[in-house]
């Protein structure tokens, strides 16, 4: 359609625009720019090329903190994700009477993480945690950890947390796409004597399987971006076992006051997950990405 | 998903649009800035900053500001307190730099005053530091730190010791224990609590400076005080034999079992509280743990002993301490106006003030008139007649610290070995850009 | 993505109608026992944790520590004003709010604005606005954050509510967008040229036709804009740190850091945000499941 005037679109797009390059655009762009300098948001800017990126090449913590980013994507596919699945196909192999369970699963996703974190903290506690003091309750002693002050298991923590609250999401993101499996098609295979089992690994499983593919990219992209969990949790510790990109960031920029190298660090970060981003629209080439849900 | 498809495309042209508006916008942000020492005369506001130190101090700044309202008509006080660690870390900063930037704020002397110096927020107060109003308040050794080329530019406020051994005294006299005087008596004692089943030392480490003060004591200990600081300034390796016989003294506490598993999850106010609970016989703390225990516990009995003597080539008397002190920003409207508040700070009336909330004030008469706590007033006598006075490792270089501290945290959560933590320290260490 | 429809939560099963036969049936009878079993121990991994903490709230200091899973000895509900009135929890709620309806409002106009004449005019710079906009579904807050801290800065508006509620709506715009966009895509185009031939300008179309039309897509991105800007911890932890505009994510912080010893008021603040979002979220249960969904699938 022909705008009424020459200038209504751009009265109707302008807010939006201007808001958006003031506040993503033009930090975007300072972002590289400052990349490339010493400054310590106080003091005089200091132009020093590369160097930051070499140094962040270099920094084995920030090497540290994608490897635990990595294993933090791999535990929360199975947590978030796999259990999310598994939740929705036992929701929808019943089908009846589940509202009640479905939305207690969801609870925690729309809770401050920040609630969550400081509950779970107790919950993990050496002294008086609901964890350990059921485990001596049990006779388990031998089991008791200090959950999140052992790096063998602080990540696993942290990462359990994670499930607990996401699961439910993707619960709901699959229960919606198991109830669009056309009614017809299930009734036939009963007919058929198929078992629920069957029904639910050989229909309704492949017909959602684009949309577990939306669910790993969610899942992968999401971690590289959490933060709140973290950050109350562990604040990367014990000895960097829980530090992840976005702690590392931030504690680089407002703790250490590195402004430019931390521009350098969220740089590189951005590179790898717009990369993944484009690398997975490759590999999606061809196939539908939208989902009908 | 669809978006990705065209992206690559259009970057380029976004890029370029991107850019533009950053010229534009550039052009009318910088555009604001005004300072400039106007001396005003009309009414104004003061804001004073500084992060939180427990109740009862934030009450005294209430009192402060009422005083200094009711002495200048006209004036008023804004008293901004954050949150301790928000207000070190990214708080003061983001304040420094902010539309309502305080006028006086709370600062540690030494490199954090220095940048502070350097980057332009710190105003020369010699000249009303030697009128009247802080005239045979405090000792000229109470500045150290706090002038840089002759020039003062903080005014003391607090001292605190950072690191003693606090002990439970019911737990010590069931046990039949008196405050050891060598780490050797340190660790038997120790052994027995441990034996009788009792945790002999509780702390909570999470943000990794309790450990680490008690590491940077102990690296005095054992390299001597010049030493110490030199490898945390970086001007000596950090894993030196020296470091590596200090840090074995935290390594024999956690592979004995001689202090709680929980200490890197548990953050330092949680085990003050199990301390004041009785969950432990022994926490390593500074003097402000009596605040906590008049709060919390008033009537349980503790003791406190200094860090027992070491074999090593450091100062076995040593005391590790840090002071405290206040700012005027030197791009204020109202510089005057804020070393006035200062003066009043550092009157005998505040001091009073301070000294009941459970401070040891560095002002001449910090405990003048004032029934302070027992321990506060023999911690203060420690700080002043101590033959050294050590600084914690964050308050000499804040970015080394780091990985100074998270050697100690490593070895006390039995995560390394003290070479292999100092070593992996060292390393990064030697990565950070020259400052 | 083109259809809004998500209806996660209406019982709809899919089932063959079950026959009086069928219910009967031992083995339907004992599988369904085992499956609500099964449900309801997974219930109790989301609820324990939640009744523990609202539990909690009542207990000594003493009793927190020796003895997790005992149950309050009374329930004083003084505890739950002691804590409001001490952790100041007023302003932290009302932060919340203020920064919450704004930034939701600012997202909503400006973002169903520019979805009207994006979905729906032709004009030059189209193509290159909507790229641009969805740069911002692609790119981590992480990529920008630094410098946007450094501008709020500039602009001296950092650690004021100004500093959450500009780059909320900024940040909540391309989604808003870029939904809206496809919910008026979807709109049969007869609906647009009808009023035009009636002599309808763009602006009036968009008050006249587009807002009312486009009300349940609104409903999605408010809900999803809501929780995001209600919940937000990054950006709000780094831009604020006067108690008086934190909201209460970073208020609750403050108020673990400055009690974090006094669990029973600690456990009373956090009970006191959470219970009325959790019965919030259950009456509105199915939008809000909706919404966040349907926002975070984009």
């Amino acid at each position: 359609m022909r705008p009424s005037s020459r200038w209504t679109p751009y009265l109707l797009v302008g807010p939006a625009v201007l808001f958006f390059a003031f506040v993503v655009g033009l930090p975007l762009v300072g972002t590289v720019w400052m990349s490339f300098t010493k400054w310590s948001g106080t003091n005089r800017m200091r132009f020093i090329g590369f160097d930051n990126f070499t140094r962040a090449f270099h920094d084995t913590v920030y090497q540290r903190a994608y490897l635990n980013t990595f294993i933090y994507i791999a535990a929360t596919l199975v947590l978030e994700v796999a259990v999310g699945f598994a939740l929705a196909g036992l929701v929808s192999i019943q089908g009846k009477r589940t509202l009640w369970y479905r939305i207690t699963f969801f609870i925690p996703v729309m809770l401050p993480m920040v609630v969550i974190a400081v509950l779970w903290s107790f919950i993990y506690s050496d002294d008086g945690g609901l964890i350990n003091s059921f485990l001596t309750g049990i006779g388990r002693d031998d089991l008791r950890r200090v959950w999140l002050g052992d790096p063998g298991t602080a990540l696993l923590a942290v990462s359990v947390v994670s499930g607990w609250i996401y699961a439910g999401f993707y619960m709901a993101i699959f229960y919606a796409g198991l109830q669009r499996v056309p009614k017809s098609l299930l009734e036939a295979a009963r007919l058929d004597g198929a078992s629920e089992w069957d029904l639910f690994f050989k229909i309704k499983a492949p017909l959602v399987r684009g949309m577990t593919e939306v669910a790993v990219l969610l899942c992968i992209t999401g971690a590289f971006q959490s933060f709140d969990l973290f950050f109350v949790m562990t604040k990367g510790g014990p000895d960097h076992a829980t530090e992840i990109i976005t702690t590392y960031l931030v504690s680089t920029v407002f703790v250490d006051h590195e402004v430019g190298y931390g521009a350098a660090l969220s740089v590189i970060m951005t590179v790898v997950v717009v990369g993944l981003g484009l690398l997975y629209a490759r590999f999606r080439r061809e196939g539908d990405v939208d989902v009908e849900y | 998903m669809r978006r990705a498809r065209s992206f690559t495309r259009l970057t380029g042209i976004v890029a370029v649009a991107v850019a533009s508006l950053a010229l534009t916008a550039c052009g009318s942000g910088s555009g604001s800035e005004s300072t400039g020492d106007s001396t005003s005369s009309g009414p104004f506001t003061i804001r004073v900053a500084m992060g939180s130190t427990g109740e009862t101090v934030d009450a005294v700044f209430t009192k402060l500001k009422a005083a200094y309202e009711a002495k200048y008509p006209g004036r008023t006080v804004e008293i901004v307190i954050q949150e301790n660690d928000t207000y070190e870390t990214i708080g003061l900063n983001n304040l420094l730099t902010s539309r309502n930037a305080p006028d006086v704020y709370f600062e540690r002397p030494g490199t954090r005053l220095a940048t502070k110096v350097h980057d332009g927020y710190a105003a020369d107060i010699t000249d009303a530091v030697n009128g009247p109003g802080f005239t045979g308040r405090f000792d000229p050794a109470a500045y150290s730190g706090m002038q840089i080329d002759g020039k003062t530019y903080m005014v003391p406020w607090s001292g605190d010791v950072t690191n003693v051994f606090w002990f439970n005294k019911a737990i010590f006299t069931a046990n039949g224990l008196t405050p050891p005087a060598t780490w050797d008596e340190f660790l038997a004692l120790c052994g027995k609590l441990k034996a009788a089943g009792i945790t002999p030392l509780v702390d909570g480490n999470k943000d990794k400076w309790p450990i680490g003060s008690i590491a940077s004591h102990l690296a005095e200990r054992s390299l001597g005080n010049d030493a110490y600081i030199a490898a945390i300034k970086g001007d000596q390796p950090m894993n030196s034999a020296g470091m590596v016989a200090a840090f074995d003294n935290l390594k024999t506490l956690a592979d004995n079992g001689y202090i709680n598993k929980s200490v890197n999850a548990l953050p330092d106010d949680q085990a003050t509280t199990q301390f004041l609970l009785g969950k432990a016989a022994m926490i390593g703390i500074g003097s402000w743990l009596v605040s906590d225990q008049i709060s919390q516990a008033p009537k349980l009995q503790i003791g406190y002993f200094n860090l027992p003597t070491l074999p090593g080539s450091g100062d076995q008397k040593s005391v590790l301490g840090v002071s405290t002190g206040f700012v005027v920003n030197a791009n204020s409207e109202h510089v005057s106006a804020g070393t006035d508040f200062l003066a009043l700070m550092s009157a005998s009336e505040a001091t009073k003030l301070f000294a009941e909330a459970g401070l040891t004030p560095m002002t001449v008469d910090p405990f003048a008139g004032v029934t302070a706590d027992a321990n506060t007033v023999s911690l203060a006598t420690l700080l002043s007649s101590a033959p050294t006075k050590v600084t914690p490792a964050d308050n000499i270089d804040v970015k080394r610290a780091d990985e100074f501290y998270g050697a100690a945290a490593a070895v006390i959560g039995g995560l390394k070995s003290p070479q292999e933590a100092l070593d992996a320290a060292q390393k990064r260490v030697e990565a950070l850009p020259k400052s | 993505m083109s259809t809004l429809s998500t209806d996660v939560t209406t019982d709809r099963p899919a089932r063959v109608p079950a026959t009086r036969r069928e219910r009967r049936n031992p083995r339907r009878i004992a599988s369904s026992v085992l499956f609500h079993t099964v449900m309801t121990v997974i219930s109790l991994v989301y609820l324990v944790p939640l009744v523990w903490m609202v539990l909690s709230a009542f207990k000594t200091q003493g009793q927190i520590f020796d003895s997790p899973w005992s149950l309050p000895t009374s329930i004083d509900l003084s505890i739950l004003g002691e804590a409001w009135q001490r952790g100041g929890l007023g302003t932290y709620v009302v932060n919340s709010v203020l920064v919450t309806t704004i930034s939701v409002a600012g997202i909503l106009l400006f973002g169903s604005m520019a979805a009207f004449a994006l979905s729906r005019l032709k004009f030059r710079l189209r193509g290159f606005f909507l790229v641009f906009l969805a740069l911002g579904l692609l790119l981590p807050v992480q990529a920008y954050f630094v410098a946007q801290s450094t501008l709020l800065d500039r602009l001296r508006i950092n650690d004021t509510r100004w500093a959450l509620i500009v780059p909320y709506i900024g940040l909540g715009l391309s989604l808003s967008v870029y939904l809206l966009k496809a919910y008026l895509d979807s709109l049969p185009k007869e609906l647009f040229e009808c009023a035009r031939m009636d002599g309808c300008g763009d602006v009036r179309m968009y008050f006249a036709l587009v807002f009312p039309l486009i009300k349940p897509g609104l409903a999605t991105v408010a809900v999803f804009s809501i929780l995001s800007a209600w919940n937000e911890f990054l950006l709000a932890t780094l831009y604020i740190q006067t108690d008086d505009y934190k909201t209460i994510p970073v208020g609750l912080l403050a108020f673990t850091g400055k009690y974090s010893t006094d669990y029973p008021l600690l456990f009373a603040a956090l009970s006191i945000i959470t219970i009325p979002m959790v019965a919030i979220y259950v009456i509105f249960h199915r939008q809000v499941i909706n919404g966040i969904t349907e926002g975070t699938l984009r």
